[in-house]
């Protein structure tokens, strides 16, 4: 995604979230977005062997 | 005096326990003002505490390990009587914690005295105690500069001579960090080891709890005290106390591992001196690299933004203007990302346990810096790390990070050169084999490497 893609993915996100943010915090909040999905990036081109699931189980 | 001296005198009649915290009292009335680590202190309990520990000995009771120890703990415990404000404006009215988190129980039956709760990043993220509703805990070496965080208060008030001892959390260096840059000890045990019971929560996947204290045979004490089974805590092991107090002093084979790669790139000159230093003393035998440690740190991150912003997503709704300005927007953002991200940093995390479980397999301790840098002056946005600028906050944990990322339990000790601002190195354990990571820091501390300097005034 571009800047202007983050912006209008992250004012879609959080309107969905019952959140209406001014100009000032979506800028703000997109640019942190944007640094986020950088460093997410490292994970998902990685793409890690996916495990075989844990889940919580009754014992005994 | 350090927790076991003043245990020890009181035990022998030489003070006592009420002469101790009137003491400590007002000792953090008369230098609290600057430091700004204490945001409550908890003096009639205290002295109702330490009366009970001199009444018990005038009867000849037998004292318990840390009787009349004063301590103090990041403001996230439960304290009875008092609101878990965890760093935040927004919940000094909220009800009255009706009982102690199961940590302070435990103290209090060690018959350690609680002085007050520390201040700390708002819900714990951050590196750095730069709490806008409570102001900056400043480091008492230097005080235009931060003492770290997030459990700055509690690295802090024991680096100041304020406590011998205090309980801090570590998510993702919250221990480490201050303790790195207020020149003390700290302990990160592993995941799961000690119960959380009464702990407001960050990052629950990823939340440890720990002490920090002047010498390792005090951090050993309280540790020690600290561990046990916990049934209200789903996370902590149903597995049996291993103390490492009686083995501390015990000379022991160690196979040492410094790391480099990642750990080096990012490193100021004084971090990597630091790390060098106690790879010397402690007779490491190989420099290694982590595979996709970088990646490892990334996950961490991803994990700790999308849950963290999970947590506080209701609060952020309603209370958006009250929020710490400082993460209000990091923890939104993290609330909105794809749950891809998240789920895929899982998965690296089980990838990346089983690369660290092999690494195991030929070192009992790896060696690193805990952080990049020694602390840095209060207000700082940016550094330059490895020729990349980096946002301060976040990157005062790149070298924590990806080792709590897979719950490993570390001592983070002082390895600093007298005159500098302190810093510290992380000594990493296999998981359960805190005895490891305590053996190594108690040889730095034997060697002369490991010296905790209290900043009196």
């Amino acid at each position: 995604m571009n800047a202007i893609d983050i912006e209008k993915y992250v004012a879609a996100a959080a309107q969905a979230q019952g959140l209406t943010l001014d100009p000032q915090q979506l800028q703000r909040v997109a640019a942190i977005y944007a640094r986020n999905a950088d460093i997410a990036r490292l994970v998902m081109d990685f793409d890690p062997p996916e495990p075989i699931e844990t889940a919580p189980v009754f014992t005994p | 005096m350090n927790a076991l001296q003043i245990a020890a005198r009181i035990r022998a009649g030489e003070v006592t326990a009420v002469q101790v915290v009137e003491a400590a009292l007002a000792e953090i009335a008369r230098r609290n003002p600057v430091i700004n680590c204490f945001i409550e202190v908890t003096a009639a309990r205290a002295r109702e505490e330490a009366k009970a520990v001199d009444r018990l000995r005038s009867q000849g009771g037998n004292l318990p390990p840390l009787a009349g120890v004063p301590y103090a703990v990041k403001n996230l415990f439960d304290v009875a009587g008092l609101p878990t404000i965890a760093g935040s404006a927004l919940n000094t009215s909220a009800p009255a914690a009706t009982t102690d988190a199961v940590l302070l129980a435990r103290m209090r039956e060690a018959g350690a005295i609680l002085v007050g709760t520390l201040n700390m990043d708002a819900y714990a993220y951050g590196f750095t105690t730069e709490n806008s509703a409570f102001g900056p805990t400043r480091n008492p070496h230097d005080t235009s500069r931060v003492a770290g965080g997030s459990s700055g208060g509690s690295g802090a008030a024991v680096a100041a001579g304020f406590v011998p001892l205090s309980l801090g959390s570590d998510t993702n260096g919250s221990i480490r960090v201050p303790a790195s840059l207020c020149g003390v000890f700290g302990l990160k045990p592993t995941y799961g080891r000690l119960s959380r019971t009464g702990a407001y929560p960050f990052v629950a996947s990823l939340d440890h709890v720990g002490p920090f204290a002047t010498t390792t045979a005090d951090l050993a004490a309280c540790y020690d005290v600290l561990q046990g089974a916990d049934a209200g805590d789903p996370t902590c092991a149903q597995r049996p106390a291993q103390p490492v107090s009686a083995s501390l002093a015990q000379e022991r084979p160690l196979r040492v591992a410094r790391l480099t790669g990642y750990f080096d790139l990012y490193a100021s000159a004084e971090a990597l001196a630091a790390s060098k230093r106690a790879a010397e003393a402690l007779g490491a035998t190989h420099e290694i690299e982590l595979p996709e440690v970088h990646r490892a740190r990334a996950a961490a991150f991803v994990i700790t933004a999308s849950e963290g912003g999970a947590l506080h997503l209701d609060t952020l709704k309603e209370n958006y203007a009250q929020f710490e300005p400082l993460s209000r927007d990091r923890f939104l953002a993290g609330a909105l990302m794809p749950v891809d991200w998240a789920l895929k940093s899982q998965w690296l995390r089980a990838w990346f346990r089983s690369r660290m479980a092999e690494v195991f397999s030929r070192y009992d301790v790896l060696i690193a810096p805990a952080t990049p840098v020694s602390a840095p002056v209060i207000g700082t946005e940016w550094i330059e790390l490895g020729g990349e600028k980096l946002p301060l906050r976040a990157s005062m944990g790149l070298f924590t990070q990806p080792i709590s990322f897979v719950g490993l339990p570390v001592v983070a000790a002082p390895a600093d050169v007298a005159g500098q601002l302190p810093i510290g190195v992380q000594l990493i354990g296999a998981p359960w084999r805190e005895d490891m990571c305590f053996a190594a820091a108690a040889r730095l501390e034997k060697a002369g490497v490991a010296n905790v300097r209290i900043a009196g005034g």
